[in-house]
């Protein structure tokens, strides 16, 4: 099984790999706006020298996660190929563990990219604590991938997922302090930026010290998450 | 053996088949014949544990459907099989012989002619060859047990004609075919068996012959003549039509009612161009049952 297991793994990622949609959702869109970006910031607001790599890297993740990977879980958990995987004895889990793998490893390579040239193309500063800021970019890719998982479980068709996916990634933009900080934002729409990982992406990613409050969020976000993602599932699975 | 025994599924407050009764034995090809939405691709896929059922007992050579799955003694070919669009023809055969834990199958791909095909995406393949394609799939492990729901589906005559020709030869192997079709013609010509359901219930069972034969007692003779046509009377015909020169006949009697015409034609002299016996065909009989006609 673990054989099997690891096959599926290889041909996921190597399929993901060859989407045009995950090619430009993972690749293409960040690292444009990442060149944009860090022109536009660097010149105008020179202090984002030392947040530039974090917000950068929070907006890969979360177009990739949000924007990419849902059209990919639709396509996947579609009645068809469900059915003909269920056929042989593929397990719906097995989808899911293998698409948060294959994300995690196109947006750590993403987050690498933007990690080694931002202070090479805009003289960004790297973080003084770089183990904090590895594990909370794992935490934040974890959760926004398993955000991205449940949107395209939920939603039924294409542009439903689209809508949702929206409706998690503009506020994400807006409101989680990567384009501007947040305490500039009237205190209701601060608020509501308290339930975006993006927010404490960057509140981990931009600081120096261990913000244990926004690791508890995350966390808190993936396991309602995985419940959710796990109860479809079982719905599908049991398929009446 | 396969059997199924008063199946009941329901789709909410729909129940969609009442009660479903059938088997079938091993090394038999049966189809499941109905008019669209009468139940069939759900029986098949209650056999092949893809969905769940309220009441009823169904047993693979003694297994649930679902055990029989797992122990790879099914094989399934669905009715809108899939893919990702990006897999090549090669890698979804690696991926299923590797959740099948068998070796790869190129052979089955040569046989049913996709072989030239192994590096091109699925969203690229016709019609025909994702059909070839996925019945390959459903292959790899020799199941004992091949489900194939509407196998022929939007083929083209060639196409079909290799896929008759491969579902034979399965046959010959002594592979158990359960199919779901709406070609007729495929059905009375590869079927051993068939069950025709309407409205989740099984109306008739048997074998196409057999199922023909429910209404053979009525039986149309036509008739071409050539000359002066007296006025017709005759006494064994219920039933005449008159349609591009050819006399159809309706009779329950058809020695009588053959006799009747052969007389007829030499009293008043006509020179006899063509007669023949018309049976009904199962397309026809498939008509009559799913409008609610004669039951078995």
């Amino acid at each position: 099984m673990m054989k099997s297991y690891l096959f599926t793994l290889y041909l996921k990622t190597k399929l993901d790999l060859k989407s045009a949609e995950i090619l430009i959702t993972y690749y293409l869109v960040p690292l444009g706006f990442f060149f944009v970006m860090g022109a536009v910031f660097t010149s105008i607001m020179p202090e984002v020298e030392s947040t530039l790599i974090a917000s950068m890297a929070i907006f890969a993740v979360t177009m990739g996660a949000l924007i990419g990977t849902p059209s990919g879980i639709l396509e996947y958990i579609g009645v068809d190929i469900r059915k003909t995987f269920q056929s042989v004895g593929i397990p719906l889990h097995t989808v899911i563990s293998t698409t948060v793998i294959s994300g995690l490893l196109n947006l750590i390579v993403m987050s690498l990219i933007i990690y080694l040239f931002a202070p090479i193309a805009f003289g960004a500063l790297r973080p003084e604590r770089l183990g904090l800021f590895i594990a909370g970019l794992l935490a934040l890719i974890l959760t926004t991938l398993l955000l991205g998982i449940l949107i395209g479980l939920y939603g039924k068709t294409t542009s439903m997922v689209t809508m949702l996916s929206q409706v998690v990634f503009l506020p994400s933009m807006m409101l989680s302090g990567i384009m501007f900080p947040g305490d500039m934002l009237p205190r209701p729409l601060q608020y509501l930026g308290m339930v975006l990982p993006a927010t404490h992406g960057m509140e981990i990613l931009s600081g120096d010290s261990l913000e244990l409050w926004s690791f508890l969020i995350l966390a808190g976000i993936s396991v309602i998450a995985t419940i959710l993602i796990v109860y479809k599932l079982q719905r599908l699975k049991s398929y009446s | 053996m396969i059997t199924v025994k008063n199946l009941i599924k329901s789709y909410g407050k729909e129940t969609v088949l009442k009660g479903i009764d059938f088997t079938v034995s091993e090394g038999e090809i049966f189809a499941l014949l109905g008019p669209n939405g009468a139940g069939k691709t759900t029986t098949l896929e209650c056999m092949e544990g893809l969905r769940r059922f309220e009441e009823g007992k169904i047993e693979i050579f003694g297994e649930t459907p679902k055990k029989a799955m797992e122990q790879g003694i099914i094989g399934i070919q669905l009715q809108s099989s899939s893919l990702p669009a990006n897999i090549t023809v090669t890698d979804a055969m690696k991926l299923f012989c590797s959740w099948n834990q068998i070796n790869n199958r190129g052979d089955l791909l040569e046989r049913l002619g996709v072989k030239d095909l192994g590096g091109k995406a699925y969203k690229t393949l016709s019609t025909g060859q994702k059909r070839k394609l996925h019945l390959a799939l459903a292959l790899t492990h020799e199941p004992k047990v091949l489900f194939l729901d509407e196998p022929t589906a939007g083929l083209d005559v060639e196409a079909r004609a290799h896929l008759h020709q491969e579902i034979k030869t399965l046959k010959e192997q002594g592979t158990t075919i359960i199919l779901a079709s709406h070609d007729m013609a495929e059905v009375e010509s590869l079927c051993d068996r068939v069950g025709m359901i309407v409205e989740g219930k099984m109306r008739s069972i048997g074998s196409p012959r057999e199922i023909v034969a429910e209404v053979e007692k009525e039986q149309w003779i036509e008739v071409q003549w050539q000359g002066e046509l007296p006025e017709l009377d005759f006494k064994y015909m219920t039933d005449h039509q008159m349609i591009r020169g050819v006399h159809r006949f309706k009779t329950e009697q058809r020695l009588a009612g053959l006799r009747e015409i052969l007389d007829f034609t030499e009293d008043s002299g006509l020179d006899l161009l063509d007669i023949r016996l018309e049976k009904p065909s199962l397309e026809e009989r498939f008509i009559e049952i799913s409008k609610g006609g004669k039951l078995s």
